[in-house]
């Protein structure tokens, strides 16, 4: 107990540390139950559709960002889910609720099966075979028209729990809400237990991973499944709030976007999926409000290099150090 | 099957197969002196092929003046990009060459769908519409330039690299260019030259491929998507091996459309590819040289 003390006096932030994690939390819930009386309904949608491209997001943190894997079929796990929910609700009358564990094993089979590769190939041999599988999803959900709707797709009855109706934004925005801060939580958890420093050195050092007893091939495999898993229940979050899916929404396209969103927003970081999520539902919509929506593929080229040029660390981590700077600077005033 | 058959598909694999190889040629260029992984290689040549149609109905140019300029301003994008852009980004690390290059590829193709409309065009044909029979195998006159471009461009890459004092330059900066610089090659000509060399061989694949298939911000996308199957899986530090490859996907198409049908071509190749990398031996997985 006196070490304990002794090591947190020792650092000489820990209180004011703590507290500024206390004020960061209390305003972020302040802002989430503040938000339904501000916006109106369509961009409460919006919010919604940013917290599950957000959970998606997360996956691809854990698996680029904390791992450093590259994956092209971030999306067609994405799709997986997203077409468990829609094929249950319109094939086999299923309740949305039910589709969920479903939508879950059957990620956890892929990703089991996908993250084989991982345990042997790394790198962009590693990113092919993410692409291959890609295709081949692509391939079947068009093809197997009967059953997924082909090009046309599905659509996707809204998720009704306990006599809760999350067709209605409000609903449906705080069930989100709620889903994706305790799936930011959990990759803050993962990125600060020993399993995240096992990923981080994975990424780093595979031969400094390896020397200090880390087995690299299990950690890649790990983490595969875990951001398969997240993108997967994010696509059942997805079918039901969206309404309709096609197979435009999960190919090699999507990947990419899904990937562009956290490296701009900061791939380190859980908070770059949420600043990456919020560019890819707002901006094109914003682009579309200013009636130029054709502008809106340069400006994401154009980003894209200058964020590697000028932020290669993402948006989140550049203002974080920012206002890290801007609180010493003040500091040093006193 | 008949001889005739096996012959025919096996020229019409050979064509594809030509045309993945000349797109794969300039992304290994690239990377042997750069290494970099160029995911706007495709878009690049795109360029080109876009020039050449907008230039000959607009300014009344012949057809081999468009395209010349074309491969002009191919390379001349080329050399931007890594002027403007890569040479930039190496230095902060490795990884976020690709990452920059997807950002040029997307770019590159939203300023075409903007310039261009996002509409579809019939590019030149290219001596398409010049056929004959030969031992009961039809040709056109477009398939056998896509064949004898790989080959001319192959013997001439091979002539510059192996017999001339530019391209042992070439060779040593690939091999180190700190040591290069020290024996009196000027490394920043030799990059230079060496992409702006790749962006024109990508206009030059661009605009036979463009003579085959509908001209659109798009059509690039599956052909570069081939050429770096090849690449990867063959290693994108080697020559023979990802090229071998990459005419082999071809004729692997011809036949598997022959037997199965055209929608069976994706997941043949896929499924290849699964499976290849999934049982090859680690040896034949390892890079030449596993750079730092």
């Amino acid at each position: 107990m006196f070490n304990m003390q002794s090591v947190a006096r020792s650092d000489g932030r820990g209180g004011p540390e703590n507290l500024r994690h206390m004020a960061w939390v209390t305003g972020g819930c302040l802002l989430v139950f503040a938000l339904p009386f501000i916006l109106e309904t369509y961009w409460l949608y919006l919010v919604g559709v940013t917290a599950v491209y957000a959970i998606a997001g997360l996956g691809l943190v854990i698996l680029f960002g904390f791992t450093g894997q590259l994956s092209l079929a971030h999306a067609s796990f994405f799709g997986i889910g997203a077409y468990v929910s829609a094929i249950g609700g319109v094939h086999y009358g299923l309740p949305g609720i039910v589709t969920l564990p479903i939508a879950f094993a059957i990620c956890l089979g892929a990703g089991a099966f996908v993250g084989i590769f991982a345990l042997r190939i790394s790198g962009l041999r590693f990113a092919l075979i993410t692409l291959s599988f890609g295709e081949l999803f692509y391939w079947a959900s068009v093809r197997w028209s009967d059953v997924t709707g082909g090009e046309q797709g599905l659509y996707a009855e809204p998720l009704s729990v306990m006599g809760i109706d999350f067709g209605d934004p409000i609903n449906a925005y705080f069930l989100f809400a709620a889903l994706g801060l305790l799936a930011t939580a959990l990759c803050f958890r993962l990125r600060d237990s020993s399993f995240g420093r096992a990923m981080a050195a994975t990424r780093d050092s595979e031969l400094a991973a390896r020397s200090s007893g880390v087995s690299v091939a299990r950690t890649r495999y790990i983490a595969f499944v875990i951001g398969a898993l997240f993108s997967g229940v994010a696509g059942w979050l997805f079918s039901g709030h969206v309404g309709a899916i096609s197979p435009n929404f999960f190919d090699m396209f999507a990947s990419l976007n899904m990937l562009v969103a956290v490296i701009i927003g900061g791939v380190k970081t859980p908070l770059g999926a949420w600043v990456g999520a919020a560019y890819l539902v707002f901006v094109p919509e914003l682009f579309g409000m200013a009636g130029v929506s054709n502008l809106y593929p340069i400006l994401s080229g154009a980003l894209l290099v200058l964020i590697v040029l000028v932020l290669p660390v993402g948006i989140v981590p550049a203002l974080q150090q920012a206002l890290r700077h801007l609180g010493t600077s003040r500091g040093d005033k006193q | 099957m008949t001889l005739d058959t096996a012959l025919q598909l096996t020229i019409g694999g050979l064509v594809s197969g030509s045309l993945y190889g000349l797109v794969l040629i300039g992304i290994l260029l690239i990377y042997r002196v750069s290494r970099v992984v160029n995911f706007a290689h495709g878009q690049i040549g795109m360029v080109a092929a876009m020039c050449a149609f907008f230039l000959v109905p607009h300014f009344g140019l012949p057809i081999a003046v468009a395209l010349g300029l074309g491969l002009a301003v191919a390379a001349l994008v080329s050399y931007l990009v890594d002027i403007l852009v890569i040479s930039r980004v190496t230095k902060i690390g490795s990884g976020f060459d690709l990452i920059a290059t997807l950002g040029v590829m997307m770019f590159l193709t939203a300023i075409v769908e903007l310039v261009a409309s996002p509409k579809s065009f019939k590019f030149f044909s290219l001596g398409a519409q010049i056929e004959f029979t030969f031992l009961g195998v039809y040709f056109n006159a477009n398939d056998l330039t896509v064949i004898l471009t790989l080959a001319v461009v192959l013997g001439l890459l091979a002539l510059v690299l192996n017999k001339t004092g530019l391209g042992l330059s070439i060779r040593a900066v690939a091999i180190s260019p700190e040591i290069a610089r020290t024996t009196g090659v000027n490394v920043q000509a030799v990059r230079a030259l060496v992409w702006a060399a790749g962006g024109a061989i990508a206009g030059v694949a661009a605009i036979l491929i463009a003579s085959k298939v509908t001209l659109n911000a798009f059509y690039m996308t599956p052909f570069l998507v081939k050429a770096f199957v090849a690449g990867i899986v063959g290693g994108l530090d080697r020559f023979v091996r990802p090229m071998a490859i990459a005419v082999g996907l071809g004729l692997l198409e011809s036949w598997v459309v022959y037997w199965l049908g055209a929608d069976a071509r994706i997941p043949a190749v896929f499924l290849l590819i699964i499976v290849v990398l999934g049982v090859l031996p680690s040896k034949y997985l390892q890079d030449l040289e596993q750079r730092p």
